[in-house]
């Protein structure tokens, strides 16, 4: 631990003093420490965020770095994202449970409390936000990218189960820490896998530990909702989220958190059902409604568009968007994979797969739907601009069904709460590989974790979310090289895993019932 | 009656079920069956879990596995064992009536002893109740203690 203390304060060293030097000029009144930072973080937002231009369209390079792995690996794995949606559901139904042992963490409980960290404002209101800046097209790129995203799910959730370290007592630590450093080393580069795996977890204590976005966008739609925005109610906010967040990690008290887990697959249910009572209500306008969105996706100028610049610039906000929305890429999904009982990596990868699906592909069209139906793309606010983000998504609801937004307002209150959870999870497991996982550690992480979220109403500052969001999309360099090296290793074990699967190796519950004296 | 009968008695650490024990074990005693001490622990694997949970799983098993073991099947066994009564334990996870039912036909079990809670019958109707669900599929005669 003390080794990487000083390991992090010499980096800190090392570059802090080169990102003064630009800024001081900047923004000289300030100065200090929190001028250095600010510097810090406007460089490194500068290089994440930097872009290229392809086909003469400015395209950030991350964008396309996470992109690219999601198309070439589904070519690669020849299309298993939509050729395993049977496979995923016998799996996840509990067919082969020879390797699900009663009492232990099922796929499925892993697929939802993967889903429990994604599932939110990413997918609800980033469709808005794709739709209010590229036009209703960008919604078929954006669904499209969730189609690939599947893919890339698909391999670094194989991975996290493959590659993962089970303990004495049987919990089991697992994530891009350990299959870069694993994985790598079974494929003969232990040092490179070393490294990747100390660079990922180095980026990822910095990124997912800060949960601020998540506390203060649960904020900003609460006080839309309740019409309250003041500094009390933003501090009482802030202590309300950390303490129970608190209550949480560092009570131990999980029911609250159970709870949580249980009621995020309802809200999740409620939302999808709320969009297909509307969309059956319009049954008539659905096709012409697609029909918007394919024209759209080619000529976004036909809605307004013209500055998303054409086809490719819609293409590119779809893009961007969908990778916020599956998080495929980041690794951190694998965290709660890794967690799932199974003697088969790929069939949990391809449980995985699902997850880019509901939270991408199916939530997305459904409210890209009920947002064009209901032409709540073309709604404006008091203040007579068209609106975006969430309250497009709520307005378009509203409008169908008027109390809505309430219901919407409580969802994001808890999606909000469970991607807390979740990522605390995740955060404390890249904690704990990097400064240890002993019971002083631990408690320093947890307060940590608890005491970033306070002042959390207070950040409309977009500082703060440019260096989360550009060490969050960091993450994905080391992670992603990791797959495309490992990417070989993947098909061979898909393809036996199908072959076994095929020649009926691989046994089902009913199987087992029958004659269960043959059951290893 | 045959020696080779065996009697599953149903138990979950309650006082009901404790009755019912006592009950199956005095006619035991008389029929000379055997007695399977069983137990149930309620877990489903389709019940989203949150993060923690996920992570404290493994060591909440060994904790459920060793309860059951120890403070419910072995203490039953221990309160008997002076009564000449032929016991044979088992545990596992999952539904109580489908456990108990499938555990019913690998056993070979020719008789359920159960306790039944004393609760409304409103309450009942409102929550369910394993006993009379039991009652209703098991397939072998049971007695519900009350």
């Amino acid at each position: 631990m003390k080794q990487v203390s000083s390991m992090l304060l010499a980096l800190m060293a090392a570059t802090w003093p080169a990102y003064g030097q630009s800024g001081a000029a900047q923004d000289g009144a300030r100065g200090g420490l929190i001028g250095l930072a600010t510097d810090a973080i406007h460089t490194l937002e500068a290089f994440v965020f930097a872009t290229v231009p392809v086909f003469g369209v400015e395209v950030e390079w991350i964008v396309i770095w996470m992109a690219l792995p999601m198309v070439i690996l589904t070519f690669y794995f020849g299309f298993l994202n939509l050729r395993s949606f049977g496979r995923a559901f016998r799996v996840l139904r509990g067919d082969y449970r020879d390797d699900t042992a009663p009492g232990e963490v099922s796929q499925f409980q892993a697929l939802s409390t993967a889903l429990s960290g994604t599932v939110g404002l990413g997918n609800i209101a980033g469709v808005a936000l794709a739709i209010a800046i590229g036009g209703p097209g960008a919604t078929l790129w954006m669904i499209l990218i969730g189609l690939f995203a599947m893919s890339l799910k698909f391999a670094e959730c194989t991975l996290g189960v493959k590659y993962r370290d089970v303990h004495a007592d049987g919990t089991i630590s697992g994530g891009p820490m350990y299959y870069l450093k694993n994985g790598l080393a079974a494929n003969g580069r232990a040092k490179l896998g070393r490294n990747l795996a100390w660079a990922y977890a180095l980026i990822a204590v910095v990124a997912t530990v800060p949960q601020i976005t998540q506390a203060n966008q649960a904020y900003s739609q609460l006080s839309g909702v309740i019409g309250v925005d003041n500094d009390g109610f933003a501090l009482g906010f802030g202590f309300a989220i950390a303490g129970l967040t608190a209550i949480v990690i560092i009570g131990g008290i999980r029911s609250i958190a159970s709870v949580t887990a249980r009621l995020v697959p309802l809200m999740t249910v409620i939302y999808i059902s709320a969009a297909l009572t509307i969309l059956f209500t319009n049954f008539g306008e659905i096709p012409a409604a697609f029909a918007t969105i394919i024209d759209g996706a080619f000529h976004p100028e036909h809605y307004g568009k013209s500055a998303a610049g054409g086809a490719l610039g819609a293409l590119v906000i779809g893009m961007r968007r969908a990778v916020y929305s599956t998080e495929a890429g980041l690794g951190t999904a694998t965290i709660a994979h890794a967690a799932a009982k199974t003697r088969e990596p790929v069939s949990e990868g391809m449980v995985a797969l699902m997850e880019p699906f509901i939270d991408t592909v199916v939530i997305c069209t459904m409210t890209a739907l009920v947002i064009i139906i209901t032409g709540a793309y073309n709604f404006t606010g008091s203040d007579g601009v068209l609106l975006g983000d969430i309250q497009m998504t709520s307005a378009a609801f509203g409008s169908a069904i008027s109390w809505f937004p309430y219901i919407l307002a409580l969802a994001v209150l808890l999606f909000a709460f469970s991607t807390i959870i979740s990522w605390g999870y995740y955060s404390s497991k890249v904690w704990g590989f990097v400064f240890g996982e002993g019971k002083l550690s631990m408690m320093i992480f947890k307060i940590i974790f608890c005491v970033i979220l306070i002042p959390s109403g207070f950040f409309s500052a977009k500082t703060v979310y440019a260096l989360v969001d550009s060490l969050y999309f960091l993450m994905a360099i080391p992670n992603i090289i990791g797959i495309y090296l490992m990417a070989p290793e993947l098909r061979r074990d898909t393809a036996d895993y199908l072959a076994r699967l095929k020649a009926g190796q691989i046994r089902t519950a009913k199987q087992i019932a029958a004659e269960p004296a043959a059951a290893e | 009656m045959s020696k080779s009968q065996t009697y599953l008695v149903a138990l979950d650490g309650s006082e009901w079920s404790e009755r019912a024990a006592q009950w199956a074990v005095n006619l035991a005693k008389s029929t000379g069956a055997k007695v399977h001490f069983f137990s149930v622990i309620p877990w489903s694997g389709f019940a989203p879990m949150s993060a923690p949970d996920l992570a404290y799983r493994p060591l909440e098993k060994a904790e459920e596995e060793r309860h059951a073991r120890e403070d419910i099947l072995d203490a039953m066994v221990e309160k008997y064992k002076d009564t000449g009564v032929e016991f044979s334990t088992g545990y596992t996870w999952g539904n109580p009536v489908d456990e108990v039912r499938k555990e019913v036909k690998a056993q070979k079990i020719h008789m359920v002893f159960a306790g039944r809670r004393g609760r409304s019958k409103v309450l009942d109707m409102l929550m369910g109740s394993v006993s009379n669900s039991l009652a209703h599929s098991v397939g072998v005669p049971i007695v519900l203690v009350p």
